[in-house]
């Protein structure tokens, strides 16, 4: 039986001062090996859920476990285990260089050596040039900022992986990039929530597939590999 | 509205022009010299004596050219900080007593107290003020900050100053694009549209910036896994010689003398 990472049991989301749950009674869990992809239209919840399950928003009813326990009790500690990748890239840089942005998580883990290295294999994995750790992160193109942004996350080695519209506004090569980097993170054993509206993209990779409809998670289909 | 795009597009570009890093020479140690630049931009404010401010010019100097700082820019950073302390000076020099207390100060003609205190006011706001913005021209702002992060407790200041550099640029680009995205559709030259269209694209850039805001707030509380925001960068690798001695023991002796004059320990004139 996989093993049960990341868990959102009877969740119910209200944004302050509205009237609407974006979130009524929602369960999820997140599993070792495997990819869960959540669509449905604009405006439906799904960022909202990735920041419920990253411990950024608070469900008004309803709990979130990691590893069994309330994710609630374990931050900040718990966000090593977590990696968020926000659907606008820039949102997610607020490093001057590149090196730094990398480095932010890691820092807080590691000895600066250690960090130099992580860093090195995190640019491998990526198939980055060495030279993009001294480039300013506000003079990269689109398609690098999110190539930065899934740097910055994967330093660090989380084993939930969080992705909030991973191939919106991406050019095929980097898009075939970044769908191979999620098959070897699948390989590797991380949980992979993936949130996004356009389900063909990723028609080949998921294991599961949730349609996040009126706050509720209402259908569930199987993988086209299956 | 050409014009104001046109100086938008020019802050930006200023923006970006300071805020890069420079390839720094291993002349000096930054954080030196930009520790006493900034010590040397607070003495400088603060003095009214002339002899202090004529003191700190070989420093200034100095600074000038360790940091090997464009000329070009730097005569047009001296003009405009030459435009900036004449303008609110000029009326010193119409003072008895070389500054205004109330009304009564004021004079219909120029007086010799008033005009020496003039040329020490605009001396005071150049020099300070250059004290301040050769480091961040001669390292870039990045750079600036980088020669500081040494100072561990200025941490969650020098985090925020960081911040400034990453967002300043996209908020004049966000505003830029605003007003791009009006402009193309502004058939009439009436003015009272025109006004409308450059207030309210002020007026979205705040609400812009605020979401971004929040987003990045979010962003960066997700990758904090300690309690503390803190601000750490490489450091640059230098070896202190006789150029940050001197530099160090310079000021010092600058400290020393500019105590003893401003207590009236010493008399210099």
């Amino acid at each position: 039986m996989a093993k049960t990472l990341l868990e959102a049991k009877k969740i119910w989301y209200k944004y302050p001062r509205t009237d609407r749950w974006v979130l009524k009674d929602l369960d999820i869990a997140l599993e070792k090996h495997k990819i869960i992809l959540v669509t449905g239209p604009n405006g439906a919840g799904k960022t909202t859920l990735i920041l419920i399950l990253a411990g950024l928003l608070e469900p008004q009813k309803g709990k979130v476990l990691l590893h069994g326990e309330p994710l609630k009790e374990q931050l900040p500690g718990a966000r090593r285990y977590i990696g968020v990748l926000f659907q606008n890239p820039e949102t997610m840089l607020f490093n001057p260089i590149v090196y730094d942005e990398i480095a932010f998580a890691p820092r807080q883990l590691f000895d600066e050596e250690a960090v130099k290295k992580k860093i090195h294999i995190v640019l491998e994995q990526l198939g980055l040039n060495k030279e993009y750790l001294n480039k300013h992160t506000f003079k990269l193109s689109y398609g690098e900022k999110k190539l930065i942004a899934i740097a910055s996350i994967i330093s660090y080695d989380p084993e939930i992986l969080l992705l909030d519209e991973p191939l919106t506004n991406l050019s095929r090569k980097y898009k075939d990039k970044i769908l191979e980097l999620i098959r070897n993170w699948r390989e590797q054993g991380k949980a992979i929530l993936i949130a996004s509206h356009d389900v063909e993209e990723y028609t080949n990779i998921y294991d599961s597939c949730y349609i996040l409809k009126y706050g509720k998670l209402i259908e569930n289909r199987r993988s086209l590999q299956e | 509205m050409r014009y104001t795009e046109k100086i938008l597009e020019e802050t930006s570009t200023i923006i970006e022009e300071i805020i890069t890093e420079k390839n720094f020479s291993t002349k000096v140690d930054p954080f030196i010299v930009t520790i006493v630049s900034i010590i040397m931009a607070f003495l400088v404010a603060f003095t009214s004596n002339y002899i202090m401010i004529l003191f700190s010019l070989p420093i200034l100097i100095t600074i000038f050219l360790l940091l090997s700082i464009n000329k070009s820019y730097f005569v047009k950073i001296l003009f405009i900080l030459l435009l900036l302390g004449t303008i609110p000076g000029i009326p010193i020099i119409f003072t008895s007593t070389g500054y205004i207390n109330d009304l009564n100060d004021l004079v219909l003609q120029p007086t010799s107290t008033g005009l020496e205190n003039f040329v020490v006011f605009v001396s005071r706001v150049i020099i300070s003020s250059l004290f301040f913005i050769l480091p961040i021209i001669g390292l870039g702002w990045y750079g600036f900050l980088k020669s500081l992060s040494i100072l561990k407790p200025l941490g969650v200041f020098l985090s925020i100053l960081s911040l400034v550099i990453v967002i300043l640029p996209r908020i004049i680009r966000n505003m830029l694009s605003i007003m791009f995205a009006r402009e193309a559709r502004i058939i009439s030259k009436n003015y009272r549209v025109l006004w409308r269209t450059i207030s309210s694209a002020i007026g979205d850039t705040i609400i812009v910036s605020h979401e971004y805001a929040g987003k990045l707030a979010k962003a960066i509380a997700a990758r904090t896994i300690t309690n503390t925001y803190f601000y750490e960068t490489n450091m640059w690798k230098h070896k202190y010689n006789y150029i940050d001695l001197t530099l160090i023991l310079v000021t010092i002796t600058y400290i020393t003398l500019y105590i003893l004059v401003e207590t009236s320990w010493l008399k210099l004139y």
